[in-house]
């Protein structure tokens, strides 16, 4: 559902990511890890569509996102982190704009559910510049779901959800991934990623240190089966601090 | 025209006349919509009664002058970073419609649209204030419109021919560009360089337009100020305005022919502008992005807390806005010289107390280096362990300071050219400290009694509007108020000690600073009143 092969993105001589390749199959949830830097929001930036790649191929359901950026894009829902939206139109509105952005029928009913799932009902008819940071963060997550997309990208999605709203989104992750959809998380919050995650790719200084099920980065990284995925990413990353060569780097190419 | 794009406009279109009548349900809100929408009422009346008592300008002077402002006008947003944004989106617009099923061209012929929505408003503005200029009001607008909408098509194709080429090419090329128009210009006007004067500037810009490179560069230009002088206006305009049309359609042509990547910069210069208009909602119309930390003053003495707030704001006034403060002082500076030079110098004194006045009550306005800048650190403030008078006094320090440092300049720049009368200066200089004082304390007052974000005030804002109508004038009466007081108190002083000045001037200068000391309390209480749950605005 997604494909990335041999992705770059550099600025002037400043290289933010470098022959980055991995795929995510509907059902799978990919958890993007890397300390801050590695390249994570500019992958999912690209497979947006935001940022043109310097060099490579991203798409999305078979779509090239630079090529058929629209027919990618119809599939595709990302929410970034921290999200804007448009101070002035209400959380309606928005919902409104997104239905007919994506030609989505009937969607005042699947709007009412998804207002209802994020505990925003009471606050439909409010002004985006009026919500907090959490709700906005509910608000945008409700307008990536209204269309149904098969590929769903999400930068840090639990910034500053209250615990219902943490639940609620960890469950709505899983239920879209089992509905078919392929799903890619970036987060730093290592819990959240062992919590949902199927797959990893763990990103550091834009190169791919490991790209596969979970179950695989125990056998590559931890010593026994029952370290935790923050044992693995330190044991990971520092490594490839202290010998940056080439042999480090783990994808399946 | 995308029709999810176009619904997003028409919410975007209601949200601007709900943001108008927003807050108009309250008392307050109600009463700045009036007093906004009757000055404003007021002000266009006026401007389109003077258009029809005043002579009408010379057309062949529009048609002279029009075409050069339009081009400086298109070279200074070329050259300048106001290009980029001719293809810059907000955040909001990045974030939903860059990963939305829009293609590139789509999202240009958004951005146009809107852009020349814009449009409509400013040329409606100006088509009054720039009536005398034209034959017709129709005229007017349509030239204005069609004129606005064009310098917008060519930033929007220069920007994209920019991305085509690739940024260093284009920075380049500009750089040569540029150059060159200035080696062309300096060129043409060399022989008139030896006496510059406001009557052979009108003779030099008449021999640009005559010269060669002239009439190519403002040809196009020239279209436009056909169309506002245009007279009978239904029988000569169609032709201007259809190949104004042409004019705009081709660059158009050119923008959607060209399909650039734009989206990777357009969302770094949507972000810019964006972040900076962060910055001046919190801090006001002169932020700009912190340069440099190695500009430190060091620590004033803490004096109950008060030394430490005032040091903060100092240090933030000078990293944020030490380049605009650099600008404002040399405009300072320089205001001696230029009137000098202009020929006004024959009533200084007068001069000089106008100009002061004006820039003190106009400053006062926009230093916010104050409870005003600091509207979202009010919750910071409360939970310092410094007593209220102390932190209302602190947050009075930095503006005070930097309107002292402003009219220093101006008396530097004015008594440097001009023979300035010895009383005035000593007058200014004793009478600045208290008289800042009141103007910015109730500047203050208002401010957290009536707490608001609105710095520049957008067209089509009313209560923004009435707003900073009704803080002008209630700050100039309390400062005529307080002025009048102290100087009837001075005179009396003068009359009953045999006409003793100085004595009747340091009553007066006590007087005022009792006043000042009397509204620090009320200072105290509005601060201790204000609740930053209810009263912050969004």
């Amino acid at each position: 559902m997604i494909q990335v092969n041999d992705y770059h993105k550099s600025y002037n001589e400043t290289v933010a990511v470098a022959g980055l390749s991995f795929h995510v199959q509907p059902g799978q949830i990919l958890g993007l890890l890397g300390p801050n830097g590695a390249g994570k929001t500019t992958t999912l930036r690209a497979i947006a569509g935001i940022i043109p790649p310097t060099h490579g191929m991203l798409a999305v359901a078979g779509f090239d996102v630079v090529k058929q950026s629209v027919e990618a894009k119809r599939r595709l829902a990302y929410v970034p982190d921290d999200p804007k939206l448009f101070d002035a139109l209400t959380v309606n509105e928005h919902m409104e704009f997104i239905a007919s952005a994506y030609d989505v029928n009937n969607w005042r009913e699947e709007a009412d559910k998804l207002f209802a799932q994020f505990e925003l009902t009471e606050h439909r008819n409010k002004l985006a510049q009026e919500l907090s940071r959490g709700m906005r963060q509910k608000v945008a997550i409700c307008c990536a779901y209204l269309h149904n997309p098969q590929a769903i990208l999400v930068d840090e999605p639990l910034t500053g959800l209250d615990p219902h709203g943490i639940r609620t989104m960890k469950q709505s992750v899983r239920d879209r991934a089992a509905a078919g959809s392929a799903v890619i998380i970036s987060s730093h919050l290592l819990a959240l990623v062992e919590d949902l995650c199927t797959h990893l790719l763990i990103l550091h200084r834009g190169q791919s240190l490991f790209f596969g099920p979970v179950e695989e980065a125990r056998t590559a990284f931890a010593d026994t089966q029952e370290r935790s995925l923050e044992d693995m990413f330190f044991k990971a990353t520092e490594r490839n601090s202290e010998m940056t060569k080439p042999e480090i780097r783990m994808t399946n190419e | 025209m995308n029709p999810a794009l176009l619904k997003l406009m028409r919410l975007q279109a209601r949200a601007i006349v709900r943001r108008m009548f927003r807050g108009a349900k309250t008392v307050r809100g109600a009463m700045f919509l009036i007093v906004g929408g009757a000055m404003m009422i007021l002000w266009l009346a006026a401007m389109s009664v003077n258009a029809f008592v005043m002579p009408r300008a010379d057309p062949q002077r529009v048609e002279l002058y029009f075409p050069m402002a339009m081009l400086t006008l298109c070279v200074t947003t070329l050259v300048t970073t106001a290009g980029e944004r001719a293809v810059a989106f907000f955040p909001a617009e990045v974030d939903f419609l860059f990963p939305g099923p829009f293609s590139r061209r789509e999202l240009l012929v958004y951005k146009i649209f809107r852009s020349s929505f814009g449009a409509i408003f400013t040329a409606t503005l100006f088509s009054l204030v720039f009536l005398r200029f034209a034959q017709h009001w129709i005229g007017a607008w349509v030239g204005i419109f069609l004129a606005l909408v064009f310098i917008q098509m060519i930033s929007m194709a220069v920007v994209l021919i920019g991305q085509t080429i690739g940024e260093r090419a284009y920075t380049r090329g500009r750089k040569i560009a540029m150059m060159g128009v200035v080696i062309a210009v300096a060129a043409i006007w060399r022989p008139h360089f030896h006496a510059v004067s406001a009557e052979n500037a009108s003779v030099m810009v008449e021999s640009f337009a005559h010269s060669a490179p002239g009439r190519v560069l403002l040809a196009p230009f020239n279209v436009f100020a056909q169309i506002l002088i245009a007279d009978p206006v239904i029988a000569m305009a169609p032709k201007w305005i259809a190949i104004a049309g042409a004019m705009i359609a081709a660059v158009l042509g050119v923008v959607l022919w060209l399909d650039a990547q734009y989206m990777e910069s357009a969302a770094i210069a949507g972000q810019k502008v964006y972040d900076r208009i962060q910055r001046m909602r919190r801090r006001g119309g002169i932020s700009v992005r912190t340069t440099s930390t190695r500009l430190r003053i060091p620590m004033l003495p803490r004096l109950g807390g008060a030394g430490a707030i005032a040091w903060r704001q100092i240090i933030v006034a000078l990293r944020t806005s030490r380049s605009m403060l650099i600008v404002m002082m040399i405009i300072c500076l320089a205001v001696g010289p230029l009137f000098y030079f202009g020929g006004l110098n024959k009533h200084p004194a007068q001069l000089v107390a106008t100009l002061i006045a004006w820039v003190t009550f106009m400053l006062s306005n926009t230093l916010r280096f104050d409870f005003r800048g600091d509207l979202d650190q009010i919750d910071t403030l409360k939970a310092l362990p410094v007593r209220r008078s102390a932190i209302a006094i602190a947050e009075l320090v930095a503006p005070v300071l930097f309107l002292m440092v402003f009219q220093g300049a101006i008396l530097a720049g004015v008594c440097a050219m001009l023979r300035v009368d010895s009383w005035l200066i000593a007058l200014i200089v004793i009478f600045a400290l208290p008289i800042n004082t009141m103007l910015i304390e109730v500047e203050n007052l208002i401010f957290l009694i009536f707490p608001s974000r609105v710095v520049n005030v957008s067209p089509g804002d009313l209560q923004g509007f009435g707003r900073q109508m009704m803080v002008f004038a209630f700050k100039g009466l309390v400062l005529l108020g307080s002025l009048a007081i102290a100087g009837g108190i001075g005179a009396l002083v003068w009359l009953l000690t045999g006409r003793a000045m100085l004595l009747s001037m340091i009553v007066a200068w006590i007087v005022l600073a009792i006043e000042c000391f009397a509204m620090i309390p009320t200072l105290v209480i509005a601060f201790g009143k204000f609740d930053p749950s209810v009263d912050t605005p969004a």
